[in-house]
């Protein structure tokens, strides 16, 4: 039973790294015409080492966190993941590949987790079709690179793993490393109290414990991250006055008129509409769509509440341009979408998830403007 | 086209927000199945007016001015009131020129400051919490003396009544309404059944003649025709 298990846990991870290769592969004979202009390995590293925000987590992971210079800005990202990569460092010889190990084999093991998650409340199929929505996610090709989401996703849903299975201490301590990995970590706090509290007052009438206020750990997280900024800088919200400075000029508004904007930015910005704007405003309906899916099918409400959570607050962001990014860590929707029964619907789903995957993951590969 | 994006996703949010709410007091057991029902109820007797009439206003409203639909400039413009305009400004920056008119403004702009600032928002949205639970108030009292059926029609026929549809904006008149809701659920607490029967027809009829006349108040209230 247990060899059999593992067999599973190993199909799982070879088949959510190896759609996301397979991805890279034709992209590059795509781009390439397969005449070896650029080797496959090169393109690797062009697209998932050094994009975006990459280049700053391997300076923060060779240097750490500074107080003066260009790159005392690097202190918005969050410790964890840096901190990691600097660790499998040691045995990499090199920064950028220990992050890109680290993001693909928490990613493996988050679709096995996932995998287990589902199968708690379902069958295999289910499961399956679970970690097969989220690997063929348009932008989960970000979890193979040097970025937070494989990390952070390993965190989230080994959190709410740990909740399912009414392991609070255990829950509260990946979702203190969650929190130390992305904002967005923190928001763990609501499905945790959420599952405390209901079964106190729901027909389990279930008596709270001292191990429960465990879950404290995951603020618990933010709060260390609060610290260093206090110790760098000597203000616990240093990270917000750079985060609204350049290049990122965040603020926080209402998501309506977040929306407003991403469809003028979309109107302005023709080249960037179908790859960023169109993109956050389409996710945002889809995404609340399903949350009204799992509420009409009364699904866990746990989950409702922290796809809710995660949504609402991640587009709050004023001047969002990595949405699409971000929507790779709504994990109820994975979940929720892998409870429709109708198994043609499931596999409509899934057949428009791996277009759309295909299709954004050469666009990325290329050097579009996906961040 | 912006603004109406805008929009639906702040409703959508908000909505799910509510119905998450409700899904929970149902986990813990705050509700019985027949409250939960006729809060169901309430809320689709109270938003499918209010719907109704905010985008009648606003086709009627675009006809008038040859304003582009899908081209919303401000909300508040439906209503070119002085009275309406003052509770928009309260919203922003409370003043009691009247108790409901003061208590609405103050609640209401808490509510909005919650909301990042969407006065106006938090505004309409107070105003549709309070008709919601005004009707769930009724809806509770009328059904014990008239019966399921009798009860829907009367909310209904309520919603069709001239000048219903300020209960759907922010100001004093949710407030009351809800403040009545309130004072008839607990006269009427005595009150024995009493056995009603009527044509359907009657209803439908009384119900179409009575919004065609809102209608026109509706319209009067668009084009700035009432003060």
């Amino acid at each position: 039973m247990k060899i059999k298990r593992y067999k599973t846990y190993l199909a799982i991870a070879l088949v959510s790294l190896g759609l996301h290769y397979l991805a890279i592969l034709l992209a590059w004979v795509l781009s390439s015409g397969g005449q070896g202009s650029v080797s496959i390995f090169q393109m690797m590293k062009d697209r998932l080492t050094v994009p975006g925000d990459a280049v700053r987590y391997i300076d923060i992971a060779q240097h750490g966190y500074v107080k003066e210079g260009e790159n005392a800005i690097n202190l918005v990202f969050y410790p964890l993941y840096p901190l990691l990569m600097r660790i499998f460092s040691i045995f990499t010889g090199n920064y950028a590949l220990a992050g890109v190990i680290v993001s693909q084999v928490s990613f493996a093991l988050a679709s096995i987790f996932l995998y287990e998650l589902i199968l708690l409340d379902g069958n295999r199929t289910m499961a399956w079709d679970g970690v097969l929505l989220m690997a063929v996610y348009p932008f989960s090709m970000f979890a193979m690179g040097v970025f937070t989401e494989g990390l952070f996703l390993l965190l989230t849903i080994a959190c709410l793993y740990a909740l399912r299975k009414e392991n609070f201490v255990a829950a509260g301590m990946v979702g203190f490393f969650a929190a130390l990995s992305r904002t967005q970590g923190v928001l763990l706090i609501f499905p945790a109290v959420y599952e405390i509290v209901s079964k106190g007052l729901g027909e389990e009438k279930r008596k709270m414990q001292a191990k429960d206020l465990c879950v404290l750990l995951i603020p618990c997280g933010f709060s260390v991250y609060l610290l260093i900024n206090y110790l760098i800088h000597g203000n616990f919200f240093q990270f917000l006055i750079y985060e609204e400075g350049a290049p990122w000029y965040q603020s926080t508004k209402w998501l309506g008129d977040n929306l407003e904007m991403h469809y003028h930015m979309a109107m302005d910005y023709e080249g960037l509409s179908l790859i960023i704007y169109w993109v956050q405003i389409a996710l945002y309906f889809a995404v609340l769509g399903v949350m009204i899916y799992g509420l009409w099918k009364r699904e866990r409400i746990s989950y409702l509440l922290y796809g809710g959570v995660y949504l609402g607050f991640s587009y709050l962001s004023g001047w969002m341009i990595s949405g699409g990014r971000y929507m790779l860590g709504c994990v109820p929707v994975y979940i929720i979408l892998s409870r429709i029964k109708n198994d043609f619907v499931r596999h409509i789903i899934l057949m428009l998830g791996s277009v759309l995957f295909f299709a954004y993951s050469l666009f990325y590969m290329m050097g579009y403007a996906i961040m | 086209m912006g603004k109406v994006i805008g929009y639906l996703g702040s409703m959508g949010m908000l909505a799910f927000i509510s119905m998450l709410f409700f899904a929970f007091l149902r986990q813990v057991g705050a509700f019985s199945s027949d409250s939960a029902t006729r809060l169901k109820k309430a809320c689709v007797l109270s938003l499918l007016p209010a719907m109704i009439y905010w985008l009648s206003g606003y086709l009627m409203y675009c006809v008038v001015y040859g304003q582009n639909v899908i081209a919303i400039t401000d909300i508040q413009a439906l209503f070119p009131s002085e009275s309406f305009k003052n509770t928009i400004y309260s919203l922003e920056a409370p003043v009691f020129h009247g108790l409901f008119s003061g208590i609405f403004a103050f609640v209401g702009h808490w509510i909005g400051k919650i909301l990042f600032g969407k006065y106006l928002l938090g505004g309409a949205l107070l105003a549709m919490m309070l008709v919601i639970a005004g009707v769930y108030l009724l809806l509770f009292r009328a059904e014990k003396i008239l019966g399921k059926r009798a009860a829907v029609h009367l909310i209904m026929l309520l919603f069709a009544v001239p000048g219903a549809f300020f209960l759907f904006l922010p100001g004093a008149p949710p407030l009351i309404f809800f403040l009545l809701a309130f004072v008839i659920y607990f006269a009427f607490l005595q009150i024995k059944p009493i056995a009603v029967s009527y044509s359907d027809s009657i209803i439908s009829i009384l119900l179409v003649v009575l919004t065609v006349v809102s209608s026109a108040v509706l319209f009067a209230a668009v084009t700035g025709k009432l003060a």
